[in-house]
């Protein structure tokens, strides 16, 4: 009796709870507006970060949450977890997107590719013990962050 | 035994996250594209230090330098740090920390407060 009301209480109250990682979003993303001095003031590059893109980002907790809950409870037959290549991670192009692929200026020079950072989410499957990439995460190389001479704002 | 969803519809809940975020960061990306440096603005070390931890070096000069494609992927990137650790830490990280606050406040109160 007391399970099922507190699994009924989390399951109806929790995805209305803030989660604590919410503030390192929004801390986050002022710190890059910042750093890029588009604002003198962080509250107001904070405020500006919220009012503009606020449906967006409770869209994006909203999503997650119900991927989290389906991933860990409703399959049961694999492990399925979302896939996000850490900065710094070699490159494989069997596992992974390539952002800017063809669009690279110096393509076969390409040889030793590390990931600069995950652009897009992917999912991962393992059964047995034999992972299987379900949706391959799109990532952007380090070799793609520097612009040309003469293209970046100053 | 049985899955109670597909892994297809797994699938399209993934694609619609990275829809979801790719719309985030382009009405962020606005937010920052829209205005000149302001003038005479020092970058706080907290926050160059935090974004340097964050994106790397590389990607920090980057972003201080305006590089558009960097400050995108760096908005990007805050979005799917934020997945990673919510679905890594489902039931023992922060969410459990917060279902015992949600807890907690029926325990004290002997009811549910919904303004938690």
């Amino acid at each position: 009796m007391i399970a099922s009301m507190w699994r009924t209480l989390t399951k109806r109250y929790a995805p209305h709870q803030e989660l604590p990682q919410v503030e390192e979003v929004i801390g986050g993303l002022t710190q890059i507006l910042m750093v890029t001095r588009s604002f003198s003031d962080s509250s107001e590059a904070k405020e500006s970060a919220v009012n503009s893109a606020e449906t967006e980002i409770k869209a994006i907790i909203e999503a997650t949450l119900p991927l989290d809950d389906t991933i860990k409870t409703k399959i049961a037959s694999s492990d399925m977890s979302a896939y996000i290549v850490p900065r710094g991670a070699t490159f494989v192009e069997d596992t992974m997107e390539d952002e800017f692929k063809g669009y690279g200026s110096n393509e076969e020079g390409r040889e030793h590719r590390i990931v600069a950072g995950t652009m897009e989410i992917g999912l991962v499957q393992k059964v047995g013990g034999v992972e299987k990439v379900l949706r391959k995460p799109r990532v952007i190389l380090e070799q793609d962050l520097v612009e040309p001479e003469g293209e970046s704002e100053e | 035994m049985v899955d109670a969803v597909s892994e297809a519809e797994v699938m399209g809940m993934v694609d619609n996250l990275n829809t979801l975020i790719s719309s985030a960061s382009g009405a962020l990306s606005d937010v920052w594209d829209q205005r000149d440096p302001v003038p005479g603005t020092l970058v706080d070390d907290l926050d160059s230090e935090q974004v340097r931890d964050n994106f790397g070096e590389l990607m920090s000069e980057q972003i201080a330098a305006r590089n558009s494609v960097v400050v995108t992927l760096a908005i990007q990137m805050c979005f799917v740090y934020f997945i990673e650790r919510v679905t890594s830490s489902w039931g023992d990280g922060a969410v459990a920390g917060a279902l015992d606050e949600i807890y907690g406040k029926i325990s004290t109160k002997g009811r549910l407060d919904t303004h938690v």
